[in-house]
This record gives C-alpha cells, sequence and structure tokens, in this order.
C-alpha cells in the first residue's frame, strides 16, 4: 500500500537522514557562530572590554581600508593558484593510482598518505630546510657556483604556494582517485581502438567522468588554502598577508574581537560565495548528477 | 608516452615527499642545522625525543581522540551524504554549504565560540561543565572531520551507478537491504578515504586544539608546536620519522592482512 | 599514585600506554578523577620557563600539598584569548602571564584582586614588583637587552642608539612588536627620537628607517631567533633576552649578549589568579612557593631571571648578566595596553611589508 505522493515520502527518508548532521552543525557550529556575529557589530573601545553598542563599522573598516581589500586579495589569489597546482599535479598521480596493479597501488598510497601525518608545522619547517637562506637549494647552488648571495626564497608568497600545495595534494590525489577509479576503463579502450589519441581521450572521456572528484577536490583545496593559518604563518613570515592570520592576530594579539570577527565573516562569506559558485556552474551544467531524489 | 606520464608522475610524488625527506634527513644530523652535504648520522637526537615524555602524552590523547572523533564524524556524515545525493528536501542545498562551514571558518573563531557556547550555555544553563575537558575537545574535533567526511563520501556517491542499485530495488529488496549490500561495498573506497581524511584532520589540528586546550593534556600537534616556538634542535624531526615509519607499518601490515590496496 | 608530569623523563613510554587509558577513561569523565587529591590548574609560558618552574616549583608543590597541577602551556596573548572566551566558567586557577596582557585582563574583570596577607613569603618582595591596585605581582623578570654575533659584528654594540649605525646596515633583526621586547624597543625607538609612549610617530620613523637599512622582522619566538643567528640570516637583534647566550654553547661568540647603556629591558612574569576558579585558595599557596627564596634563587642561577625577593642577593659572577630589577627602564603598560591595537595595525601595515 503506497501513499499517494511517493515524492513526500522520500523527502522526509531524506530529511531524517540529514537530522543528526544537521543538529549537530547547528549546535556545535552555528550556534558559536552566532556569539561571534555578535560580536561582530559591537563598538570596539580600547581598555573597555564590556562596550557593546550595535554598529556597522567594523565591516565598513574592513571593506574600505584598502590594505585589508589586498590581503583579502592576496589570500584568493594564493588560495586560486594552490587549487590550479593541486589540480594539474595531482590528475597524473590520481589517474596512475586508480589504473595501477595493486601491488604498486599500496606502495605509492604509503607514500602519498605518508606526509600526512607528519604535523603541518613539521612541514613548514621541512621547507625551511630546503627553501632557505642556508638550505639545501641554496648551498647546492653555491657549491655549483651559479650564485654568490643566496637567493630569498622562503616568507614569498611563491614559499607559501609551494608549501600549500605540497600540503593539499594528498587530498586532491585521493579524492581524485577514488572517483576514477569507478569510471570503466573499457570507456577508454574503446576510445583508443577508434583512433583517438590519448589527449583526446583524457580531455573528453577521463575529465568529465572524474567531475564530481575534481569539484569535490577543487572546493576542499580552495577552502584549505584559504582557511590555512600554520603553513602561510610559518612559510610566508609577516610580509605574506593571509586572512586568517589577520583574524588570529586580531583576536589573540590585539584583542579587537569586534573586528576580527567581522574579517572572519567576510572571510566566511566570500569563501562560500566562491565554493557554492564554483559548484553550481559546474553543476548547474549538469544537474542530473546531484540525484533528482531516485 | 607512457614513459613520459611515469617520469612526471616520480617528479610529483618527489615534490610530494621532499619537505618529508629531507625532515627526516636532519633527524640524523649531529648539529641543530641542516648542512650540505651533511656532516654525519647520528642517533642523538632520537635518544632525546624518546626521553621527551609530552611527546608520549600527547600522541596517546592525539590517538584516542582522532579514532573517536573520525567515528562519530561517519557516523553522521555517512547518513547526511546519502540524503543529500539520493534524496530531494527542503533546505538541502543550504544543508551542502553549511556542511563546509566548519573548515572554512578560521579554527580561532570556531574555538573561541565554543568555548563561549561551552561556558555560557551549557554551564549556566545545562549545568554541565564541558569547556577544558577531553569530550569538550573532542566534539570540536568532530566538527573538523565532518565536512571531510561529507565532502568524499558525496563525491564518492555522485560517481557510483545508481543503476545496480535501481535494478535491486527493483526486483523487489528492501531500501535498507541495498543499502547494506550494494550501496556501501561500491563506496568502499570513499569510505576508506573519509575515514583517513578525517583521522588525518584530526590528529594533525593545530588551531582549534590550542583553543579548546584540555588542562595538563595537550594533543601531540600543539606539544610539537610549542617544542618547535621554544627549542631549536631536531628532536622534533626525529619524531616524525618514527611517526612515518610507524604509520607506513600500519598501512602495509593493513594491506597485507585486509587487501587495503584493492580499496582504493 | 604518581602523578604525570610534564618534564622531561628517562624512561616515559610506559607512560604512553598508560596515558591513552587515561585518556580513554577521561572521555566518560568531566575532569580527571579526583575525589581525594585537589586540582590545581594553571597557564603558564612554555619552554625553559615551564621546566625551571616545574622542577623548582610544581614537582615539589605536587609532593608537598599532596596536589595534583594541571599545567595548560601556551604564550600570553593565546592565554588572554582563552580567558576572556570560557570568562563565564575558566577552567584555569592562576596564570603567569606578560604584563601587557595582564593589563587587559585585570580591566576585564578577568583577574581578582589578591589577598596578600595569605602569601607569608610577600613580606619580602620589592614593591615595585606589586600591582598597585592590589592585582597581582611580577615572580621574576627576564632580562632583555642586545644580542650580536661578535665574530661579525664590528664595532661592537654598546647602546640601543647603535641600532641605526650605518655600518650595521643589513644586520638586523627585529622583533614583532606583539611581544613585550618588541614594543619596548619601538618606544625606546621613540624616546631616543624625542617622542614617547602617548607620541609614538617618533618611534615608527626611526624603525622605519631602520627597515630601509635592511633589517628584517621575526616573530620573537626563541627558537626562531636562534635558527636565524645560527643560519647568518641576521647578526644583531635588539630585545633579545640574557639567556640567550647560553642557547648554543656558552662560549659560542657568535651568541654575546650586552645591556645597553640607556638601560635594559625587564620583562615581568605577571602571575594573577582568576576570577571564578575552581581551586579556592590553593593558589595562594603556589604563589608562595614561587617567592621562596630558593626558588627565586634557582631561576637565577639556571635560566638569569631576576628575583624579586629581596632576600636573594644578585652574585657579582652575575651581574653583568642579571641586573637588579630597579635599573631598568620604566614602561607605561597602560598605556601600551590601550594603543596596543592601533601600534600593531600601523606596524602591519607600514613596517612588516
Amino acid at each position: 500500500m503506497r501513499p499517494t505522493n511517493p515524492g513526500a515520502r522520500r523527502a522526509v527518508t531524506g530529511g531524517l537522514l540529514a537530522l543528526p548532521a544537521a543538529c549537530a552543525l547547528g549546535l556545535f557550529c552555528a550556534a558559536p557562530l552566532l556569539y561571534l556575529v555578535r560580536y561582530s557589530f559591537f563598538v570596539y573601545v580600547p581598555g573597555d572590554p564590556l562596550a557593546t553598542g550595535f554598529t556597522l563599522g567594523n565591516y565598513v573598516k574592513f571593506l574600505s581600508d584598502r590594505y585589508y581589500l589586498g590581503v583579502l586579495g592576496q589570500t584568493l589569489g594564493i588560495g586560486l593558484a594552490v587549487t590550479l597546482a593541486s589540480l594539474v599535479l595531482g590528475f597524473p598521480v590520481a589517474y596512475g593510482l586508480a589504473r595501477m596493479r595493486s601491488r604498486w597501488r599500496a606502495i605509492c598510497l604509503v607514500l602519498i598518505i605518508s606526509p600526512l601525518y607528519v604535523s603541518a608545522v613539521v612541514r613548514a619547517y621541512g621547507w625551511l630546510v630546503i627553501l632557505g637562506d642556508a638550505g639545501v637549494v641554496n648551498n647546492l647552488l653555491r657549491w655549483l657556483h651559479v650564485i654568490e648571495r643566496p637567493v630569498r626564497m622562503m616568507f614569498t608568497p611563491l614559499a607559501v604556494v609551494i608549501a600549500l600545495t605540497e600540503v593539499a595534494l594528498p587530498f586532491m590525489i585521493l579524492i581524485l582517485a577514488s572517483v576514477i577509479q569507478n569510471i570503466d576503463p573499457a570507456l577508454e579502450d574503446a576510445a583508443a581502438n577508434l583512433g583517438a589519441r590519448p589527449w583526446w581521450v583524457f580531455w573528453k572521456v577521463v575529465l568529465p567522468l572524474s567531475l564530481p572528484g575534481v569539484v569535490a577536490g577543487s572546493l576542499l583545496v580552495f577552502i584549505l588554502a584559504t582557511g590555512s593559518y600554520v603553513t602561510p604563518a610559518l612559510t610566508g613570515g609577516k610580509s605574506v598577508k593571509m586572512l586568517v592570520t589577520e583574524v588570529y592576530q586580531q583576536m589573540t594579539a590585539i584583542y579587537n574581537w569586534p573586528f576580527g570577527a567581522a574579517t572572519a565573516f567576510i572571510l566566511l562569506a566570500v569563501t562560500l560565495l566562491c565554493v557554492t559558485g564554483f559548484a553550481a556552474a559546474v553543476e548547474g551544467s549538469t544537474r542530473e548528477r546531484l540525484g533528482d531524489g531516485r | 608516452m607512457k614513459r613520459l606520464f611515469v617520469a612526471v608522475n616520480i617528479l610529483i610524488y618527489a615534490f610530494i615527499l621532499s619537505a618529508v625527506v629531507f625532515v627526516m634527513i636532519l633527524s640524523f644530523s649531529p648539529s641543530p642545522i641542516f648542512r650540505f652535504p651533511p656532516e654525519g648520522v647520528s642517533l642523538v637526537w632520537y635518544r632525546k625525543m624518546l626521553g621527551y615524555g609530552p611527546f608520549w602524552d600527547s600522541m596517546g590523547l592525539s590517538l584516542v581522540i582522532a579514532a573517536g572523533a573520525s567515528l562519530v564524524a561517519m557516523a553522521l556524515g555517512l547518513p547526511a551524504a546519502l540524503a543529500v545525493v539520493r534524496y530531494r528536501f527542503p533546505g538541502r542545498d543550504l544543508l551542502v554549504a553549511v556542511l563546509m562551514a566548519p573548515i572554512v571558518v578560521p579554527a580561532i573563531i570556531l574555538g573561541v565560540g565554543l568555548l563561549m557556547l561551552y561556558t555560557q550555555f551549557f554551564v549556566h544553563t545545562l549545568h554541565v561543565a564541558v569547556n577544558g575537558t577531553v569530550p569538550g575537545l573532542m566534539i570540536g574535533h568532530v566538527m573538523v572531520c565532518l565536512p571531510w567526511v561529507v565532502r568524499v563520501l558525496i563525491a564518492g556517491l555522485q560517481g557510483a551507478d545508481p543503476a545496480v542499485e535501481e535494478a535491486a530495488m527493483n526486483l523487489g529488496a528492501r531500501p535498507l537491504a541495498v543499502l547494506w549490500h550494494i550501496t556501501l561495498p561500491l563506496l568502499q573506497p570513499a569510505l576508506v578515504a573519509a575515514g583517513i581524511f578525517a583521522f588525518i584532520a584530526s590528529f594533525g589540528n593545530v588551531e582549534l586544539s590550542l583553543m579548546l586546550s584540555v588542562p595538563g593534556t595537550s594533543t601531540l600537534p600543539v606539544v610539537i608546536l610549542t617544542y618547535l616556538d621554544n627549542y631549536n634542535d631536531p628532536s622534533v624531526a626525529a619524531l616524525s620519522t618514527v611517526l612515518i615509519a610507524g604509520t607506513t607499518a600500519v598501512i602495509v601490515i593493513a594491506d597485507r592482512g585486509f587487501g587495503l590496496a584493492k580499496l582504493i | 599514585m604518581s602523578t604525570p608530569s610534564q618534564s622531561s623523563r628517562v624512561v616515559s613510554r610506559r607512560s604512553f600506554l598508560r596515558q591513552s587509558l587515561l585518556a580513554g577513561s577521561a572521555l566518560a569523565a568531566s575532569r580527571p578523577a579526583a575525589a581525594q587529591t585537589r586540582i590545581l590548574s594553571i597557564m603558564i609560558n612554555a619552554g625553559q620557563y615551564q621546566d625551571t618552574l616545574t622542577r623548582l616549583v610544581i614537582e615539589p608543590f605536587q609532593r608537598k600539598h599532596n596536589v595534583r597541577v594541571l599545567v595548560t602551556p601556551g604564550s600570553s596573548t593565546e592565554m588572554l584569548a582563552k580567558l576572556r572566551a570560557e570568562k563565564a566558567s575558566p577552567s584555569v586557577d592562576l596564570v603567569v602571564i606578560a604584563e601587557t596582557v595582564a593589563v587587559t585582563g585585570r580591566l576585564e574583570g578577568i583577574f581578582e584582586k589578591m589577598e596578600r596577607a595569605k602569601i607569608p613569603n610577600m613580606a619580602d618582595v620589592e614593591p615595585k614588583a606589586l600591582n598597585p591596585d592590589g592585582f597581582g605581582f611580577a615572580s621574576l623578570y627576564a632580562t632583555a637587552g642586545i644580542g650580536y654575533n661578535a665574530e661579525k659584528v664590528k664595532p661592537a654594540p654598546r647602546a640601543w642608539k647603535d641600532m641605526w649605525n650605518p655600518a650595521y646596515k643589513g644586520m638586523i633583526g627585529l622583533q614583532d612588536i606583539a611581544g613585550t621586547t618588541g614594543v619596548q624597543f619601538l618606544i625606546t625607538a621613540a624616546r631616543l627620537h624625542g617622542g614617547d609612549e602617548q607620541n609614538i610617530d617618533p618611534g615608527f620613523k626611526a624603525i622605519g628607517e631602520l627597515m630601509r637599512m635592511g633589517a628584517s622582522i621575526n616573530s620573537g619566538k626563541p627558537a626562531e631567533i636562534t635558527n636565524l643567528f645560527l643560519t647568518d640570516t641576521i647578526l644583531m637583534s635588539p630585545g633579545v633576552e640574557n639567556s640567550f647566550y647560553k642557547v648554543y654553547a656558552p662560549k659560542d661568540k657568535r651568541f654575546t649578549f650586552v645591556l645597553p647603556q640607556e638601560g635594559f629591558f625587564a620583562i615581568p612574569y605577571t602571575v594573577e589568579i582568576v576570577k571564578g576558579r575552581k581551586s579556592g585558595d590553593l593558589v595562594y599557596d603556589f604563589m608562595n612557593m614561587q617567592l621562596d627564596p630558593e626558588v627565586q634563587q634557582g631561576f637565577m642561577e639556571s635560566i638569569l631571571m631576576t628575583p624579586v625577593n629581596t632576600r636573594v642577593k644578585i652574585p657579582s659572577s652575575l651581574a653583568a648578566l642579571v641586573p637588579e630589577a630597579r635599573a631598568a627602564l620604566q614602561f607605561d603598560w597602560g598605556a601600551i595596553a590601550r594603543n596596543r591595537a592601533a601600534w600593531q595595525e600601523r606596524f602591519n601595515k607600514e613596517i612588516a611589508r
């Protein structure tokens, strides 16, 4: 005996399935943020911490100051660079991993995952060892007499992008690999047998079918890169300005919590905008992928 | 063409491992800073690291919290991912966006907000002391793990062909049976990846753990950060090498025992 | 029942297993089982200070009073952010924190005034170390001056104003003003050029000049400074602490410390007690032990901190490195706390680029 509206029944089931996660998020993520949203509208009076009031001044301060907008721009730029680099570098490895025989795959998996168990702090120091003034690259170049004085590579935006890409790559690779795995190799073989060049097979067969992985991986990496604190702080120093570092300073050194909160929410809004915009653009053209409730 | 592909792959692997490899080399160097060519091999930092209590105390806590938080995140995230991909309900798109919130928000903000929630709401209204406790810390970690789990499972579900599930249902199988016998096995690679990501996200988390710290015990990344701020020796490099060796051993054993590699 | 300790111990692999089980069982309890043992929760700066405090105070205190001391190490500024966020129900009883941050904490009602009568050793404490409004006190002073590489820096610097000597182009590392010594140097730079805490412009201009002469900015963390010196990235740094010379090797000329002629920076290690704490008067016993002459002497001898207990005399062998606290340059901590935000922003925009 079926209810007259299977759509409604499925909606209820879907809602119930999502309920535990939604409740947990609501209580332990949304509620804490609400406290800080309130803070972002307080008036900041140095020396008088109990000042409240209501003002949009904190947001205005951020949006009208070229310095802070510049920091936001640099943050997004670095995030984009890291995402692109991870995609370009990650896809070949993910494809290789997905198509490997299991004996090799175990070894490669170990290689890819092992850096993840080393704390981000330690990996940042590793880059100091490699890119620092007294590091491997500089020592090698001086030993070969290519340069006289060390080349400054650490504490630049490039160092931050390199370090963040190294952190992000394993995630991108694993996500892509688990999706590519589900692509039937027979499709690629068929295309090749019909005379298609490898590049064409990739572009027209593999890439479209792995799009969910590309989207998921890109979103995660972009968010990771723009929201990262420890790695950019250690590899970029004070001269590479990231918005999260600014928020940290406001919250833990300057104690201008109203402004710190406002900055954080501006970052949150912009990132979510980028993320949903990107997801919508991609998934809009392939709407049936997200599932129509079949 | 194939050789080019392999060569490119090798270069990328080298890039991924470079920072870690040099940390490992540094752990054996007799002097605290890196010299090239290396000066020699010494185990002095290993001895020092083994004797430094806080490393080991905190590692135990980190492992327990990471395991617990990953499990809870999987339990919450799997139904949510299923709901988002296979069902349609009001607020679905909003939920998908909000699910990312814990890792989009700077951890300092989430940490401060959680502390305010714990002390102002939980203590004064519910009379439950949560701040400065392990459960309080773990809740924060579950929030950090959840977005990873959900995104990976969504991608996995989207990539899995629903035709098999449909066929089973058309043949009369009940939804729960379809889930157990068909969907979950199809999802195995994604489930393993989600579990790994969640564990790593929790085990390596620094910023949130700093704010939600428990008096008397710290998590390993916090201890490492504090050590690196104050002491200038490669003991941490030695510790990291041991960690890599340990997790490699675990993965190899898991592969031999359970055929882990076939899952991904 | 032996108590877990945060200090280095020779055989701690057993504690690893025990801690894992303990952490597992702690999942069920809000606070570690403490039916008989009382608990004192403190927040202090990590590093050498924590190690010395553990050895000289925490471990004897635990034994003497049958108390378990839970230590949360961290940086002063992070500490205050935590205390502020959990103000409604703090998890900490006592903090040892930087003075600049302590000012803010007192204003916000995070810290509580002390009943000084409950601390017997208070009678011997240098009056300048006590907060005039009845709050906490400086338990010790760290001393900061100029650190430089004596092999490569010629002529040797003798005063703060020497920093602007063109001979030192490209050698200097300055500390971010988020740290105490960084802001003390900013004010010193202002004073040397006609300003002070109320008129900080000359300070920023002077530091801007140093940047144009090739100075770099670092975070001020001990390990980072050591690393910068070890790799010859910087050869001189104002605001470095006197224990700097012991960092690598006591006789190593690359780590030379000097007290500047105009005066040195005294960095108070301020002790405050938290309002709404759970441990009651236990904090007073702890603070009393911190002020014991033997303890103060121990700090002086191992990490060169200046004692505040007037019973402890500074021997002539250490006089060059451990000066009397009252000879230090004085700073208006209240003004610093009020202006911090504006100065930091200006520093980020103008200097740290």
